[in-house]
């Protein structure tokens, strides 16, 4: 179709209300002291962390993300539909409410935090609470553009492979994740992405101390406080980090947008 | 007798039983909506029927009594040896033309070598040895065929199901393919679903008319469509089909008002249901009654004209004409008034409306 | 940001400019009987119970004003008064806040100590950890939260320990005051460092324990008319009113110290 013109000028106005706030911040930048701001001890214990959470994330989304993903396209049971919206809440929720609903099941007097506390595991004020919150967040992502992904390909390759003999399991590992990999890579670098960014759950349920919950997010906004040109700085770091990772995501999630149309 | 089917969905009428032997090939034919994919789906496990029974080469493939009528048994699809080809290729994108016909004996525990053997083997059945290295995104239609059915065999299937196999294959694509399907289902047990007699012809040693849930003709090809019992059979030989019983030399048939007359010796009692199958391009059409007092005829309105490239069909209810331009347009005033249908006695047949020589199952 | 009316104090000024005995509108010669206008407030996120409070009564005793709050940590409110935020009267929670705004020429005179605040332990209801005191929050037992050295509440912290001689590990340093009450309450943190007044705005989810080292670190509020103000009568009539006899009485009410 042709595009109408107007639509390009209003599309551009949406592009620059996007795009401005980031240059303006770019502005805001210090940069003779941009290096030393970014590269203190705090920052870098906050980027190292918030790198290692969001991986250790990223992985629990995709461990449990993919068999969710797989129960929604593939099966079809009674509230089915109130169980996935329920566990796409965490999408539409506010974090500090993902942050409280954390801490009245894994906090010290939580539904199952009383009971890790007797076995001697305490969650609360640790680096597996920032995990948990960031899991918590980041898992609708993936489950999310996977199961989309599993329904545009369908079922069909899936009962040819059963019928030559295939075992469910042999199905689902040489036939429909190799078929959704790229869904699967696209969604785990956007739940990356998210938990990179998580901020009010971990704030609200996890604590802040530097080297342990202090993510980069928590260190922005404990730095703004007193230091804004070192909260810029991180700030900064932050949107090029995401930048990257949604080129990324724009990147692996081609091929699978390119596979669907073939079968279509 | 290596394949038996009972099968019962009660909401949709279907009713039906089936058998294949050993190296038997069998063609199922019906009009859409019949269920014929559902039969299939069945069979391979890919769908649930209310009841039934379903055995191959000694090992039950489902047996579901019916609610509260015993105990159920359900084999998953992965354990029937059951291969179903679908009109579509359905090659695994990501997997190259080995590894898609290497995947079944891959799955049945074959090490990668050995089943890469099997897979070079039936690419080379089937033609297509040159294909091996290619991905699926790299081949035609007909080649992509090819590879399925290498696909299908390779699985070594004790049933072999095709559900049109050829249907959705280039008109310039389909002989091949079909040359290549009936060598390598030669001996075989295979049920194949299909909408063109051709293939029958080719492909089947039985022919199944499923019309209406049940099954309503069952015999060799030329059987069935030389003498068909249904007129969805009939219509596909492209073929006439009266049916009615016999007075005298008259074929009463159940349009009354419109028996036909001077039928050939038909070799059935008076009184008994007899069909009569003729050819529409054996059949003429004229305003006036047939001079030649040896002809088979019957009155009718004539419908309507209906060209069809080089001849023109001629309806009424009872039987369909192929005739001339030229004649048509002689014809074209007669639409709508009674006109009178004849045939030579050499061209019709005719038969008992219930044959001795064919029942329901083999 | 509160917007506090009482529609006795609107109903009021509307009966006034009905009868025509006064003006909803600053009046040019600026007489103490025609003070009127509205006024915008920044203060500190600690001072919102008692500000809300003198705010309402303020504007009871001066009919024709109008006081709109706007409360948060004093550090934004600075930034954002020195970024052209309309603000005509600015109460911070420390004194280094204080500076950057009156470094950057905003402060209309000398700014007003108004009150102080001490840090104080608060424990979950019943003090299931056994606190006393200070040294308390040095056992390993205990789950400490206090606020990060880098904002007010946690510098105070420090120079508390530091005097007592003892080194505290927090599990969790926060951004904020109500950070560290919110770990106490939900019975996260055994202890929490924050600001007496802090405990005693939370009522009964938290119990506050008092020591004597709190004395070290004591936090001074001032007060101050931002410049440039619409209405700087009204501001300057708002201090007043806040260092005034009055105002000391809410905050002490709240458990503020004299200044």
């Amino acid at each position: 179709m042709t595009v109408p013109r107007w639509v390009f000028a209003v599309a551009g106005l949406g592009a620059v209300f996007v795009l401005l706030p980031l240059v303006a911040m770019a502005l805001r930048v210090n940069w003779t002291e941009f290096v030393p701001l970014i590269s203190s001890e705090s920052s870098v214990a906050a980027l190292l962390l918030s790198l290692r959470t969001s991986l250790a994330a990223t992985a629990l989304c995709v461990v449990f993300g993919v068999p969710m993903a797989l129960v929604l396209a593939r099966t079809d049971f009674w509230g089915q539909k109130v169980l996935r919206s329920l566990v796409l809440l965490p999408l539409v929720l506010p974090p500090v409410v993902g942050g409280i609903a954390l801490l009245y099941t894994f906090g010290r007097r939580g539904l199952l935090g009383q009971t890790f506390g007797l076995l001697g595991i305490e969650i609360a004020f640790s680096t597996t609470a920032v995990v948990i919150a960031q899991t918590f967040v980041a898992l609708p992502f993936l489950v999310l553009s996977l199961e989309g992904a599993l329904r545009t390909v369908g079922s069909r390759y899936e009962a040819v492979g059963a019928t030559l003999g295939a075992s469910p399991t042999t199905v689902l590992r040489r036939i429909t994740l190799p078929l959704v990999l790229p869904a699967v890579l696209s969604g785990a670098v956007l739940s990356f992405a998210r938990a990179l960014g998580e901020f009010g759950a971990t704030l609200t349920f996890a604590g802040s101390l530097q080297g342990t919950t202090r993510t980069l997010p928590l260190e922005i906004y404990l730095q703004r406080e007193t230091d804004p040109d070192t909260a810029v700085a991180l700030s900064l770091v932050l949107v090029v980090v995401a930048v990257v990772i949604v080129s990324l995501a724009h990147r692996t999630g081609e091929p699978s947008r390119r596979r669907a149309r073939a079968l279509s | 007798m290596t394949f038996s089917l009972d099968l019962h969905v009660a909401d949709r009428d279907v009713s039906l039983h089936l058998d294949v032997a050993a190296g038997e090939t069998v063609a199922i034919l019906g009009p859409n909506g019949a269920g014929k994919s559902t039969l299939l789906g069945t069979i391979a496990g890919l769908v649930t029927p209310d009841s039934g029974r379903c055995e191959l080469n000694g090992t039950v493939l489902f047996d579901l009594p019916g609610a509260g009528r015993g105990p159920r048994t359900w084999r998953a699809p992965h354990q029937r040896g059951v291969s179903l080809l679908a009109q579509e290729a359905l090659l695994f994108p990501h997997l190259s033309v080995l590894d898609n016909v290497a995947f079944g004996p891959r799955s049945a525990g074959a090490p990668s070598g050995r089943a890469r053997q099997i897979a070079t083997h039936w690419l080379r059945e089937v033609d297509a040895e040159q294909l091996a290295a290619r991905r699926p995104a790299e081949l035609s239609g007909g080649q992509a065929q090819r590879i399925a059915v290498a696909r299908a065999l390779a699985s070594d299937p004790g049933l072999l199901l095709l559900d049109e196999p050829l249907a959705a294959l280039d008109i310039s694509v389909a002989p091949t393919v079909r040359r290549m399907l009936r060598r390598v289902l030669a001996g075989r047990s295979a049920l194949i679903v299909t909408h063109d007699v051709l293939d029958a012809y080719t492909l089947a040693d039985r022919v199944v008319i499923v019309e209406g849930g049940r099954i309503v003709d069952q015999g060799t090809p030329a059987e069935v469509f030389d003498r068909p019992r249904s007129a969805f059979a009939a219509g596909l030989a492209g073929l006439n089909l009266l049916t009615g019983v016999r007075r005298g030399t008259t074929l009463i048939t159940a349009d009354a008002a419109a028996p036909v007359a001077n039928i050939p010796e038909p070799g059935v009692a008076d009184g008994a249901p007899l069909s009569l199958a003729v050819r529409p391009g054996a059949v003429s059409v004229s305003i006036d009654p047939p001079a030649d007092s040896q002809l088979s005829s019957v009155r009718a309105e004539l419908i309507d004209l209906e060209p069809r490239g080089d001849f023109v069909r001629a309806r009424s209810a009872v039987l369909a004409a192929d005739v001339s331009p030229k004649e048509a347009a002689q014809l074209d005033a007669a639409v709508g008034s009674p006109v009178w249908f004849s045939f030579a006695a050499a061209a019709a047949t005719l038969y008992p409306t219930v044959p001795s020589d064919r029942t329901t199952s083999s | 940001m509160a917007r506090v009316t009482r529609s006795l104090a609107t109903a009021f000024v509307i009966g006034l400019t009905l009868t025509g005995c006064g003006s909803a509108t600053p009046s040019p010669t600026g007489s103490a009987a025609a003070l009127g206008g509205d006024i915008t407030v920044y203060a500190a996120a600690s001072l919102q119970g008692t500000f809300t409070e003198l705010a309402a009564s303020f504007e009871a005793a001066n009919p024709g004003t109008t006081v709109v709050l706007n409360f948060a940590g004093s550090s934004a409110l600075v930034t954002q008064i020195i970024e052209g935020a309309p603000a005509d009267v600015f109460a911070s929670a420390d004194t280094d806040n204080m500076a950057r705004l009156t470094d950057a020429a905003l402060g209309d005179g000398e700014p007003v100590d108004f009150a102080t605040n001490v840090l104080t332990i608060a424990v979950p209801p019943g003090n299931p950890a056994g606190i006393t005191d200070l040294t308390d929050l040095t056992r390993p037992d205990v789950r400490l939260v206090a606020c990060a050295p880098e904002v007010p509440c946690g510098a105070a912290a420090e120079t508390v320990a530091a005097s007592a001689g003892v080194t505290l590990s927090p599990v969790s340093e926060e951004s904020s005051v109500t950070d560290v009450l919110g770990k106490v309450t939900s019975g996260e943190a055994d202890a929490g460092l924050v600001y007496v007044t802090d405990v005693a705005a939370a009522g009964a989810a938290v119990e506050g324990i008092e020591f004597a080292e709190a004395a070290s670190a004591v936090n001074t509020y001032p007060i101050v008319p931002v410049t440039g103000s619409a209405s700087a009568d009204v501001a300057r009539a708002f201090v007043d009113y806040v260092t005034g006899s009055g105002g000391a009485a809410v905050l002490r009410a709240a458990g503020f110290g004299a200044a």
